[in-house]
């Protein structure tokens, strides 16, 4: 009697045990299955993206022959960008101002040598759509890297990380693959509301005199009555974002304005509103920070007041196709930006720089 | 070419309802097996399967739940002289600030004065 009783504990305690095994191997399980079907998700988004940019460089290849067309687009989307060394940080960013126009630069006679057939315009938007595939292509590697490691030593630890990480990666992933659609239609993205506010001004009080000073970028003066009124942004209707520090120094050479306006899209957070309008001081300008390292230093120079108006949206909305809330931001941004206008002084300039990526806005 | 944007969740729905149905017809099958021999065993296999079945019914249930508002990509264009808008669905080759079609009041051509996403209203 009494030994059965301790068979039975005894094996009570065994099936627990091995329960608990049990449960440690299929939470391993069930975190390499998530992981492998959001990589999958991120596989899926790249090759959608490299064939898209694919399709649409061939349609202006000409004569070309497609397949040589598709291997140079797989060469190009392995290129890597390797910043410079921040170990003597002095002329850092002039640096890495040299090797990002390089890398630009080549990137697109690249692209332009691909695509004959294609207006400057078109190539700068298929340079972005293969750009997107590269972008996609880095980040599904550099995953498919840690998830064959995590497997390899069947770290649980590294599994839950890549795990936790996923859905905050897809989401950007899914951002970046909005934007193809929109490059490829040649249509504006959230992200170009900056240079949308900036062609709804010149639309508006028309324009003096509109140059290009430096590549991709215009400086437009407007006719506004009693004011010298400069508008920077990147050239239209391609998908480039301009280049804001030269332009803003090529103006400020020539006038010192009372003040920078700095027009750009800002990243909300859940739980704002999307197309908000807010204000802010210092310089606007996302990315590797070049621009607007260029910016400031040109104001603190010259002791210009910097002036930000910035257009809330989330990330997925920055990158898709505008969507009408950030439509609407954008008309709001223009009364905000000619308040600020209004309120200067007569006899006085100001320079207004919408920043994005200028893709579906003209010029 | 692909839509470009991620495969919509609700494309599962079928998937759901064909598993949920199989397996209530399993704890049925169970249950009254159940019921006519007696045996335990049964019973257990029907609640674990039952269990089963709750947890795909309540997935289910949040999937359909899940909204998702279809947005589609218009056109804004307004006449420049009567100032009359009009919101049309885009069509291919719409670009930004250029003249498409004739004002419906006045005849004057209209200039595309934006192009977004607008939630579908039905
Ligand atoms: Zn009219």
């Amino acid at each position: 009697m009494n030994g059965d009783t301790t068979t039975n504990m005894l094996l009570l305690i065994i099936a627990l045990f091995a329960l608990l095994f049990l449960m440690q191997e299929l939470q391993i399980y069930r975190i390499i299955t998530e992981v492998e079907n959001y990589l999958g998700i991120i596989r899926a988004a790249r090759e959608r993206a490299l064939h898209a940019a694919k399709e649409q460089v061939r349609k202006y290849s000409k004569s070309l022959d497609p397949e040589y067309v598709s291997r140079r687009i797989d060469k190009l989307i392995e290129t890597r960008i390797i910043a410079p060394t921040s170990l003597d940080p002095f002329g850092i960013v002039r640096k890495l101002k040299h090797v990002l126009s390089v890398g630009e630069r080549t990137l697109e006679s690249e692209v332009a040598s691909l695509a004959p057939a294609a207006s400057p315009y078109e190539v700068q938007n298929l340079v972005v759509l293969v750009d997107i595939a590269r972008s996609l292509n880095e980040v599904y590697k550099l995953l498919n890297h840690y998830y064959l490691v995590a497997r390899r030593f069947k770290s649980l630890w590294l599994l839950m990380q890549l795990s936790a990480a996923m859905p905050f990666i897809i989401e950007e992933v899914r951002a970046v693959e909005g934007a193809v659609e929109a490059f490829r239609r040649s249509i504006p993205i959230g992200d170009s509301a900056g240079p949308l506010v900036a062609a709804f001004l010149m639309r508006k009080y028309g324009v003096q005199y509109l140059v290009e000073p430096v590549k991709d970028t215009i400086v437009a003066k407007l006719a506004y009555s009693g004011k010298d009124i400069y508008v920077v942004k990147g050239k239209g209707p391609g998908g480039n974002t301009g280049h804001y520090d030269d332009a803003v120094a090529w103006v400020v050479q020539r006038t010192k304005p009372a003040v920078i306006i700095t027009v750009d899209a800002a990243l909300r957070y859940e739980g704002e509103v999307s197309g908000e309008v807010v204000h802010g001081f210092g310089v606007a300008i996302g990315g590797t920070g070049v621009e607007k390292y260029g910016i400031e230093e040109i104001a603190t120079k010259h002791s210009i007041p910097l002036y930000a108006v910035l257009i809330k949206m989330t990330e997925v909305e920055a990158l898709s196709a505008m969507t009408e809330e950030v439509y609407r931001g954008v008309k709001e941004g223009v009364t905000v930006v000619e308040e600020l206008l209004a309120s200067l002084p007569d006899g006085s300039s100001a320079i207004v720089v919408g920043v994005g990526n200028t893709v579906g806005v003209p010029p | 070419m692909s839509t470009g944007s991620a495969p919509h969740p609700k494309r599962w729905i079928p998937t759901y309802i064909v598993l949920l149905a199989s397996l209530l017809i399993l704890a049925a099958a169970l249950a009254l097996q159940y019921l006519r021999t007696g045996s335990d065993s049964y019973l257990v296999s029907a609640a674990f399967v039952a269990v089963i079945a709750v947890y795909t019914a309540w997935s289910f249930a949040r999937l359909i739940t899940l909204k998702v508002t279809p947005r589609s990509l218009m056109t804004l264009l307004k006449c420049p002289s009567c100032g009359h808008e009009v919101v049309r669905r885009y069509r291919e080759g719409d670009m930004l600030f250029s003249e498409l079609d004739a004002c419906p009041k006045c005849g004057s051509k209209m200039v595309a004065e934006g192009i977004f996403l607008k939630e579908e209203k039905h």
